[in-house]
């Protein structure tokens, strides 16, 4: 049996969803050991898999875990592993679709009626986990900003830090993710909160909608011209460049240079 | 930043005792590094491994280079752990000797290879192409195993003695592992130690292991076992002076017990050398 075979057929039957033939074609290149028998041998490979899912979403989803339960967060986790398996080694990139699959669950059990709150308050937790994990932006000279005319400052795209992420909702996110027993009644205006690094802290705050706006439209790229033309508060460059919200800056070569 | 050989007795670095070793600086030799933990440049982990780097000389452990696997070697992943190399500048870095991705799906488990020539001869380039990535020898590490494949050719450890003869990779031996196989594979573990060539080993891991009754799980949540101690005691009869660590991944205690797990480890050691002296 090839190299490539058994590979294949390993993975085929450590899906939780394995049909029986899957692993009995595992079982057929196997060697019967009086000590463990295949089956418990396969087991603790899944169960190995399984577990470390469960504990890298357990570990970004702290409050999701908190509120469902141990058991049905189980579930969730293994119905997000037979979804999306990892396909990267590093576990802590793993759970960025919880929001999608909380989405689905709501709508689809109705155990989950009352918890609508849950896709955002997923999201609002990836936003801290990813956060944390954040690389480093490289340093950014801002001095060189001064040398640069009125004309072409406006053709400046900023970039927002690694670590920084936009989150919008009706529901109390921040109160939910710190279990501060409040009821969860929607907001009657949606919040926008800024979750970022301050120093080694993961962090949050609350700004008005215009600077979520901001933020937003330079995270999609666009210039501080684009920005002014939209009535977003340009102004603010300074205290997010003080706060670590944004990194750098770049702008188009000069014209013939 | 303190760079050196590793000697004697250290532990792995988790999470829960990092505080503790900060702030009591326990007398350790050196730290071994789960790398997959700290490819971040930014942030309290990446903060806390300098701070930890700055007094303690460091290995680095990783788990997710996939070199048995048939896939495509992950270089994304290897310029991470580049990355970190360079920064920590570690004694040395170690994977395992096993695959942990298949058909683009990371399992994050150590899924054991067939012991035959195809095999070793895959591993092997795959081994020297992220020594030649690093620009330095890599570290690999027997792996426990709950199953066994009937058409292995070699038995584990002519399978690890040519993978270091072809390569030149050093081999992390871990003794757990070799008990694990024991028990559930029925390997015999000092013929296993007796058969690995020594000389291409740079360091050893002792472990603890769940005990199912018929087979042993490798959980790295209990102290390392009186069978593994003994196997332990066999290797220092064959080689005495190589650093060990002492791994714990589970169920941590605190840092005294694994303080305390060490203290055991160099007893061993120690005795051992001295009775080699009086021989």
């Amino acid at each position: 049996m090839r190299l490539s075979e058994v590979q294949a057929c390993f993975a085929q039957a450590l899906r939780p969803q394995a049909m029986a033939s899957q692993v009995a074609a595992l079982q057929a290149c196997l060697v019967d050991h009086d000590e463990i028998p295949q089956g418990a041998g396969l087991a603790v490979y899944r169960n190995t898999v399984l577990g470390g899912q469960r504990n890298a979403l357990a570990g970004a989803f702290p409050a999701i875990r908190r509120i469902v339960g141990a058991s049905c967060f189980k579930a969730l986790a293994f119905e997000y592993f037979c979804r999306w398996p990892s396909r990267d080694p590093d576990w802590h990139v793993y759970g960025a679709r919880m929001a999608s699959l909380l989405a689905r669950v709501v709508r689809r059990e109705s155990a989950f009626a009352d918890m609508e709150y849950l896709p955002d308050l997923a999201r609002f937790e990836w936003a801290c986990h990813r956060a944390y994990y954040a690389d480093a932006d490289p340093a950014f000279d801002w001095s060189r900003l001064a040398s640069l005319s009125a004309q072409r400052a406006g053709d400046i795209r900023l970039r927002l830090a690694r670590h920084v992420a936009l989150v919008r909702s009706c529901y109390p996110l921040a109160a939910l993710q710190a279990d501060a027993g409040e009821a969860v009644e929607p907001f009657a205006d949606p919040k926008h909160w800024v979750v970022r690094r301050a120093g080694l802290t993961v962090g949050h705050e609350v700004v008005a909608a215009p600077t979520f706006a901001a933020l937003r439209a330079i995270r999609q790229g666009r210039t501080l011209d684009q920005l002014a033309r939209r009535g977003l508060p340009v102004d603010q460059l300074a205290q997010w460049v003080a706060g670590g919200w944004v990194a750098g800056a770049e702008w188009p070569p000069e014209p013939g240079r | 930043m303190t760079q050196r050989a590793l000697t004697g007795v250290g532990i792995g670095l988790r999470a829960a005792h990092i505080n503790a070793i900060l702030t009591e600086r326990p007398p350790l030799p050196w730290l071994e590094v789960l790398a997959d933990n700290y490819t971040a440049t930014g942030g309290l982990p990446a903060a806390q491994l300098e701070a930890v780097r700055d007094h303690y000389p460091v290995a680095l452990h990783c788990v997710g280079m996939n070199l048995g696997g048939v896939d495509a070697l992950n270089w994304a992943y290897l310029r991470r752990i580049k990355a970190l190399r360079d920064r920590v500048q570690p004694a040395l870095v170690s994977d395992h000797v096993c695959f942990t991705a298949s058909g683009g799906v990371d399992h994050h488990d150590l899924l054991p290879l067939p012991y035959t020539e195809e095999a070793l001869t895959h591993l092997a380039r795959r081994v020297e192409q992220v020594q030649d990535f690093f620009g330095q020898p890599l570290m690999v590490e027997n792996a426990s195993a709950y199953l066994s494949y009937r058409h292995s050719t070699l038995s584990e450890a002519d399978f690890l003695n040519a993978l270091h003869a072809r390569t030149g990779c050093r081999l992390l031996l871990d003794v757990n592992n070799v008990y694990v196989n024991q028990r559930n594979l029925g390997v015999d573990g000092s013929a296993f130690l007796n058969r690995l060539n020594l000389a291409a080993v740079g360091y050893v891991h002792l472990a603890g292991h769940e005990d199912k009754g018929r087979y042993v799980v490798d959980a790295h949540n209990n102290p390392v076992a009186p069978p593994v101690w003994r196997l332990f005691e066999h290797l220092q009869a064959l080689r005495s002076d190589l650093p060990t660590l002492i791994e714990w991944d589970n169920a941590i205690p605190p840092l005294a017990r694994l303080l305390a797990e060490a203290a055991r480890a160099r007893r061993i050691q120690a005795a051992a050398i001295t009775v080699r002296e009086a021989v």
